[in-house]
């Protein structure tokens, strides 16, 4: 297809962005009933959809729930308790990582910047890491390990583009260092406060961020992740213009009317207020933010108009299914989902770095 | 709308790029800033569209200075075609293009048939029909300088700011692209590497040497051997041909008989 490198993205025109769009907004509920069917333990379809039908109407109409897929009947929990969550967990989690890879790279105008490789989500989980074993801001209240996540996406951040512009201004190689040098720092700090306390169920909790996984997942904390996912999607929405500019770079920017300075600073606390609560939720999940912005600019091209929405469900829909084979692929075992997408995840980025033609919307 | 410079200073890295440089362009003119590598033209320009925050002196809009607007009000008096426009992400062309109408767009705005009949006339401008769909990272430099040259077209600004617009261009573009500037009745500031170029479309040259201003003028009575010598250290003969244009002839050998210390 010689054609498709030399335009905006292999699908082009308003209309097949459109025909995306609703198609992937449609997929996102179609995939939570289809894989809220597979499990460790094989239930019948009717059940699983007579339990959520019930537990629908009585959130919504006021019915009363029959005793048979009433709270408290096995069928009732696996499903609505334990399977649904995590699935709307996944497509959250999923959202957010997308959009703040998206995020990133056009707030370091690099191509391959994600919260995973910039070291913000080892930032994060220091800031876990702290609170889960020394109790660090417990005086903050019941959810003081997210606020220490969230801590800790955003010091490291900062910390990341700071250090790219120590002697001289930030480039892609600078940021990538510093970035994997913050990681080497944060984890050994994590590592060395595990070492210490020597606590064999704080060292599974910590590994189970560090791998990601999205089995704790519960109705409450989903409302905030769906708050997170929905309320960042619109704010980065309105910001498209802006992110395109970006790109662009500073001086060229000013020249168009946009001071980059604030939006930078707005973007970074944006991302890693999702970012820290990505983590907090599920841990440390690489791979969705840096691959899903990309094949998503493969097929719509580089404007945020298109990339951010696109983006926001694929990256949805790429966890969601995810999940689903994490607990199918290995029979009777779980695999950690942060293993699953860097599994993925690394291959799929290694395939559109030696596609030369996409070039990552076009080189130097 | 008229631009003036006054005693523009600029330090990076502890030298000194600017010493003081000023300059005036008065509405609807071409002036053109000529003067060797190194003589502070790409600064001087880039402190008068806001790249650069200069350390003294100031830059005026019709008398009004710069600082007092915002950058986006800024973005509405003057557009920018610089001489460095790699871009990492790649865009179409049609994209970078409506970006020329960013500075007229509010947060929310979208863009409307109106900013599509202002980029489809300015890629008509710059001879670039056709080109909307096309990947900006895969034009040719000319063809990118043209399409940089459309978005700052599609600003509508009454001022142009031009950091040596003709470089990476055939020469059939450099007459073309000076053409158009021209034509288009609007406040130019070039920086103009071809001193024919800048003989031929400019009302009034401005030359740098060692961030000062070294001389000012119609290019008639600025360019001439002795000045040429002075501040470019070529030999030249100037000459106005049969059709009454400038032209600048420059002399081989002229640099080797100067160090070898001929009188």
């Amino acid at each position: 297809m010689p054609r498709a490198g030399r335009n905006g993205g292999l699908l082009r025109g308003r209309t097949a962005f459109s025909v995306a769009v609703a198609a992937l907004l449609a997929a996102l509920p179609a995939s939570l009933l289809a894989a809220v069917s597979f499990g460790t333990n094989p239930l019948p379809l009717g059940d699983v959809y007579a339990v959520i039908q019930w537990e629908l109407a009585n959130r919504l109409l006021g019915w009363t729930i029959p005793a048979e897929w009433a709270p408290g009947a096995a069928l009732h929990d696996v499903v609505w308790l334990i399977r649904l969550p995590r699935l709307v967990l996944a497509a959250a989690v999923g959202a957010c990582l997308s959009l703040c890879g998206a995020a990133m790279q056009a707030v370091v105008k690099n191509p391959l910047a994600d919260p995973y490789i910039l070291g913000v989500s080892a930032g994060a989980n220091l800031g876990v890491t702290l609170a889960v074993l020394l109790g660090v801001g417990a005086a903050a209240g019941g959810n003081f390990v997210g606020m220490a996540g969230f801590f800790g996406a955003l010091g490291a951040s900062f910390a990341v583009i700071s250090l790219a512009n120590v002697g001289g201004r930030a480039n892609s190689v600078k940021l990538l260092l510093a970035g994997s040098a913050l990681s080497a720092v944060c984890g050994a700090c994590s590592n060395f406060l595990l070492y210490l306390r020597n606590a064999d169920h704080a060292a599974a909790e910590v590994m189970r961020w560090t791998m990601g996984s999205l089995g704790a997942a519960n109705w409450e904390n989903n409302g905030v992740m769906l708050l997170a996912a929905l309320g960042g999607t619109a704010f980065f929405l309105t910001q498209s213009r802006t992110m395109n500019l970006m790109l662009l770079g500073e001086e060229t920017a000013v020249t168009l009317g946009t001071d980059l300075r604030r939006y930078r600073t707005a973007y970074l606390a944006a991302s890693s207020l999702l970012v820290g609560l990505a983590v907090y939720s599920a841990g440390i999940i690489g791979f969705v933010g840096l691959v899903v912005p990309h094949m998503a600019r493969l097929l719509f091209g580089t404007d945020h108009r298109r990339l951010i929405p696109v983006s926001v469900l694929a990256g949805a829909l790429f966890l969601l299914w995810a999940d689903v084979l994490c607990r199918t692929v290995l029979p009777g075992n779980e695999l950690p989902i942060g293993v699953l997408t860097s599994l993925l995840g690394a291959p799929a980025f290694l395939y559109l770095m030696a596609r030369r033609r996409y070039g990552f919307g076009g080189g130097d | 709308m008229e631009i003036t410079a006054k005693g523009l200073e600029v330090s990076l890295g502890g030298a000194s790029i600017l010493k003081g440089a000023g300059l005036r362009v008065p509405a609807g003119q071409t002036v053109g800033v000529i003067g060797p590598n190194g003589s502070g033209k790409s600064t001087l320009l880039r402190c008068i569209y806001r790249a650069l925050k200069p350390s003294g002196g100031a830059v005026f809009l019709d008398g009004r200075p710069i600082e007092w607007d915002s950058v986006r009000q800024s973005a509405q008096k003057m557009a920018v075609v610089a001489q460095h426009n790699a871009y990492s992400f790649s865009f179409t062309v049609r994209e970078i293009v409506l970006m020329g109408r960013s500075p007229h767009k509010r947060a929310l705005e979208r863009d409307g048939p109106e900013d599509y009949r202002i980029v489809a006339e300015s890629l008509a401008a710059v001879g670039l029909e056709g080109f909307e769909n096309r990947q900006f990272s895969t034009l040719s430099g000319g063809e990118q300088q043209r399409a940089v040259l459309a978005r700052a077209l599609a600003q509508q600004t009454p001022c142009l700011i031009l950091d040596e617009p003709t470089n990476h261009l055939d020469i059939q573009y450099q007459l073309q692209m000076m053409e158009l500037v021209r034509g288009l009745g609007r406040t130019v500031l070039a920086a103009v590497h071809d001193l024919n170029i800048a003989a031929l479309y400019c009302d009034a040259l401005v030359a740098l040497k060692d961030g000062e201003v070294v001389g000012s003028g119609p290019p008639r009575s600025l360019l001439t051997p002795g000045f040429l010598r002075s501040v470019y250290g070529v030999e030249a003969k100037v000459v106005t041909d049969g059709d009454g244009f400038l032209r600048i002839l420059y002399q081989p050998g002229a640099l080797r008989a100067k160090k070898s210390g001929a009188p």
